[in-house]
């Protein structure tokens, strides 16, 4: 993602730095152009400005001396005049001197049509087209005229070789170079003058061309990629040279024009090479940062999963990571300790009622066993008959007796929500509202017993049919209690002392098969929903005063 | 890309056949001089300042072997000859003789030629422009100009009637101007007396017969074996009073009247140009044949004043380089 980002990047800078150095490059070459171009004309205007000195005199046999030490001093001044020569208003030659033939004074060749003479005339300023002397040496004619009427005109014979000496000096680049070609396309001037001298046509060229065929567009592009003569791609650029209608070129070559570009690329490249790399060491290095915790909370989690709280992910980054880690492993030893607790509760639910362990668990604790005072109800019940019974009966006959007898009264007491305080072989007592508060515990110990009554009936029935006889009775009280753990480390039990629960056993002992009963506060709490009737007031052991005690019947109906 | 271009070379090198490892023996030039040496140490200083355009430093990476016939034609064939046995990688050829000798000794070892006033008469080149052949060079086109100096050594010595020509009878290709300058004289008009000299005894008899016959000027033609004897000629012509006229500055720095005519230095020094390029692979053919551009006129003003000459402005005026 990051590497796609930087070679992107990377190939929109180099887009833009190429073409941006490429219209900068020919802005910079026709600039080049543009100077090269001044320079040769520079060149032209001195030898113009040279000639210039001599058209000035007036015409007369006097002044013919004058003005030949002043064609021997042009001649001086400029090495490129071979040849220079007046010619009279007339248009007879009248002064010739030259550098290599003889001079010559008063001629009278009659130069009258010559196209030098009639242009000279007209426009002040005549440059002739460029002639190639012995098919080698560049030539052109200049001439001059002044503005006397009088004047003639004075020609001037320029080498053009001598352009060398400006076009050598134009610097292309290092290997670069200018050049000019006349209107012809034929080549005036080159560094190389053997070049010139071989009077090398180069109208063929394409920017030749492209330059004769946009020299009169203004604004046209005036540089390009093209060949050089030796088929060098080459970056040219042109500029006229008024007023000789020559061409300026010059051409740098390509290799040499986007060496700098090419250098930048470069450097751009390696920058993104080394980008890439960085991107990636750091991106595997993040990766493997990230993915080595990553995988060990992925394995500790499935190890987890598999129930394996005991397991700690190993994470030392010292980062976000390992904070996650440490978050993972408090979660696991949080598991581990919550699924301990509940291995012991759930041991506990086999000694506690259903009620007595929830709500161990959910205190969280066993604050609720801790010693305490607390208004009870409590229900004694035992069979009658069952000492003897056990005496005499086979040990399994007794054990599946007492197995039926608890399983019967065991439902009950759970479903009344009582709390099964102890068995005492078949006495088994029961209490209401404590561990567990409720707002009817007389109520609903009355009603358990009635119905456990009832029960124990249907099974006294099935005993009594295979030789057993045994009865039920059950003793209810309700008052104050001391409630809490009894026993020692090892064997604890929550356990109600005081009278009240004696006096329920004493009533249960009273009791005879079927009997319930109830003392006079419990009846007091069910009178009007259950059917009573008094037994009197009864001596009990134990006891200081007699009891007022009632036998419950049944349900009031309704 | 230094490292680059190291590794591609050296790969290059572990390549390439142990032949290759070898330094190539470093090109000759068959320097063949028409003059003596020592004229020609200024030249040769000219030449070598050419060559080192193309980076060619003699002695190190290219060897050059000079050879001079002392001013002697004779000789030229042989040395030329000498020179293409020894397997010279290029002739130079310093003047028109040694120029035909060399053509005719080789036709496939380039031949840079100076010296050659019309290389094209002379069969040396078929064009100027496109040379062709084995042969290229830059010429002193002094022929062209002979009839000028006539009338510079009329201007400078304008009583003087009669103009002697010393010329060299054994340098055939220099003569055939003489004829030409018989004409031009004519029309001035003005008389010429022909005096040949091949060596240093004909010089004096020729100055002799010029005291004889009280002659005032002296047109020495182009030829190197009087630029060899420059300083005899020279201090001849002052002591019998006699304005001289010569194509080679040589003459009035020896104390001669005047010159007028191309630096042969600087031809030289174009020669050397040329001959770096050839050994760069240039073809001799394909390089144009160079006509001077640049002429001077020198005036040994010390000398003017011991002839008992004075010089007129308009002489002066033209006059790029003034002796006094």
């Amino acid at each position: 993602m990051i590497c796609t980002a930087l070679i992107a990047y990377g190939g929109i800078d180099i887009w833009y730095i190429y073409r941006d150095h490429t219209a900068l490059l020919l802005r910079v070459q026709q600039e080049q152009a543009d100077a090269a171009a001044a320079k040769i004309r520079q060149f032209v205007r001195e030898i113009e400005s040279q000639i210039g000195w001599t058209t000035q005199l007036p015409w007369s046999a006097a002044t013919m001396e004058q003005r030949r030490l002043d064609a021997f001093r042009l001649l001086r001044q400029v090495p490129a005049i071979t040849d220079f020569s007046q010619i009279d208003a007339a248009g007879r030659e009248q002064l010739r001197v030259s550098r290599l033939a003889r001079d010559v004074i008063g001629s009278q060749v009659d130069l009258s049509k010559e196209a030098t003479f009639i242009e000279a005339r007209e426009r002040r300023v005549y440059y002739g087209p460029v002639t190639f002397r012995r098919d080698s040496e560049p030539y052109m004619s200049l001439a001059l005229s002044s503005a006397r009427r009088d004047s003639g005109v004075s020609v001037a014979e320029v080498n053009l070789k001598f352009i060398w000496d400006v076009v050598s000096r134009i610097e292309v680049g290092s290997r670069g170079h200018a050049y000019v070609v006349d209107e012809a396309g034929r080549l005036v001037a080159h560094p190389d003058i053997s070049f010139v001298l071989r009077n090398t046509d180069l109208s063929g060229m394409a920017q030749v061309k492209a330059a004769r065929a946009g020299i009169t567009v203004p604004g046209i592009e005036r540089s390009m990629i093209a060949e050089d003569v030796h088929g060098q791609r080459v970056l040219t650029a042109f500029a006229s040279i008024p007023p000789t209608g020559w061409l300026m070129f010059v051409e740098l070559p390509l290799d040499e024009a986007y060496a700098p570009l090419i250098e930048s690329l470069k450097q751009t490249g390696i920058l993104l090479v080394v980008g890439l790399a960085i991107a990636g060491i750091a991106g595997y290095l993040l990766a493997k940062r990230m993915v080595v915790p990553i995988e060990a909370l992925q394995a500790g989690a499935a190890r987890i999963g598999a129930g394996d709280l005991g397991h700690r992910v190993e994470v030392r980054t010292g980062d976000e990571f390992e904070a996650l880690a440490d978050q993972f492993n408090a979660m696991s030893s949080d598991l581990r300790d919550s699924r301990a607790r509940e291995e012991r509760i759930g041991r506990l639910r086999r000694f506690l009622t259903p009620q007595l362990a929830n709500l161990i668990e959910s205190t969280g604790g066993e604050a609720a066993l801790e010693s305490h005072r607390s208004e009870v109800s409590v229900v004694f019940c035992d069979l009658r008959g069952f000492t003897a019974f056990a005496e005499a009966a086979e040990p399994e006959q007794v054990m599946a007796v007492l197995h039926e007898y608890h399983a019967s009264l065991g439902a009950l007491i759970r479903r009344h929500e009582g709390t099964l305080e102890r068995f005492l072989g078949d006495g088994i007592l029961v209490l209401f509202n404590d561990p567990l508060p409720c707002l009817d515990s007389a109520a609903r110990a009355v009603w358990m017993a009635i119905e456990m009554r009832a029960s124990i009936a249907r099974l006294t029935e099935t005993w009594r049919r295979s030789g057993h006889t045994l009865g039920f009775g059950i003793g209810i009280t309700h008052g104050v209690a001391t409630m809490g753990q009894i026993g020692f480390e090892g064997r604890f039990d929550y356990s109600a002392i005081g009278s009240v629960v004696n006096l329920a056993a004493r009533l249960c002992g009273e009791a005879r098969d079927g009997q319930i009963l109830i003392e006079s506060t419990v009846r007091d709490a069910i009178k009007d929903i259950v059917d009573v009737e008094p037994v009197g007031e009864l001596v009990l052991k134990g006891i200081r005063n007699p009891v007022a005690t009632f036998n419950v019947r049944g349900v009031v109906s309704a | 890309m230094k490292r680059r271009q190291f590794l591609i070379a050296a790969t290059l090198a572990a390549i390439a056949p142990p032949a290759r490892a070898q330094p190539a023996a470093i090109p000759m030039i068959g320097y063949l001089s028409g003059r003596g040496a020592d004229t020609d140490a200024p030249l040769i200083a000219a030449f070598k300042s050419g060559l080192a355009d193309s980076g060619y430093v003699a002695g190190r990476n290219v060897a050059i072997e000079y050879v001079s016939s002392d001013g002697r034609p004779d000789r030229l064939p042989g040395l030329a000859a000498d020179l293409v046995r020894r397997r010279a990688t290029l002739i130079f050829a310093s003047s028109t003789g040694s120029a035909v000798a060399a053509k005719a000794a080789t036709t496939r070892i380039p031949i840079v030629f100076t010296g050659a006033s019309d290389p094209v008469g002379l069969g040396l080149v078929s064009t100027l422009n496109r040379p062709g052949g084995n042969m290229t060079g830059v010429t002193m086109f002094s022929h062209i100009f002979a009839a000028k100096r006539l009338d510079l050594l009329h201007e400078l010595a304008p009583d003087a009637g009669v103009i002697a020509i010393l010329s060299n009878p054994q340098n055939l290709s220099a003569n055939a101007g003489v004829q030409d300058l018989q004409a031009a004289a004519q029309s001035l008009p003005l008389r010429t007396i022909t005096l040949g000299a091949s060596n240093e005894g004909e010089i004096d008899a020729a100055f002799a017969l010029i005291a004889r016959q009280r002659l005032r000027a002296l047109f020495i033609v182009d030829d190197p074996f009087f630029t060899t004897r420059a300083g005899q000629i020279s201090e001849l012509a002052i002591r019998h009073s006699v304005a001289t006229i010569s194509a080679f500055r040589e003459f009035p720095d020896a104390g001669a009247l005047a010159s007028y005519g191309t630096s042969f230095a600087e031809v030289h020094r174009q020669c050397g140009v040329y001959a770096g390029r050839i050994l760069k692979g240039a073809a001799p053919g394909e390089l144009p044949v160079i006509l001077p551009s640049k002429f001077a006129f020198v005036i040994n003003l010390k000398s003017a004043e011991a002839i008992g000459l004075t010089i007129s402005p308009s002489l002066l005026v033209r006059a790029d380089d003034v002796i006094e």
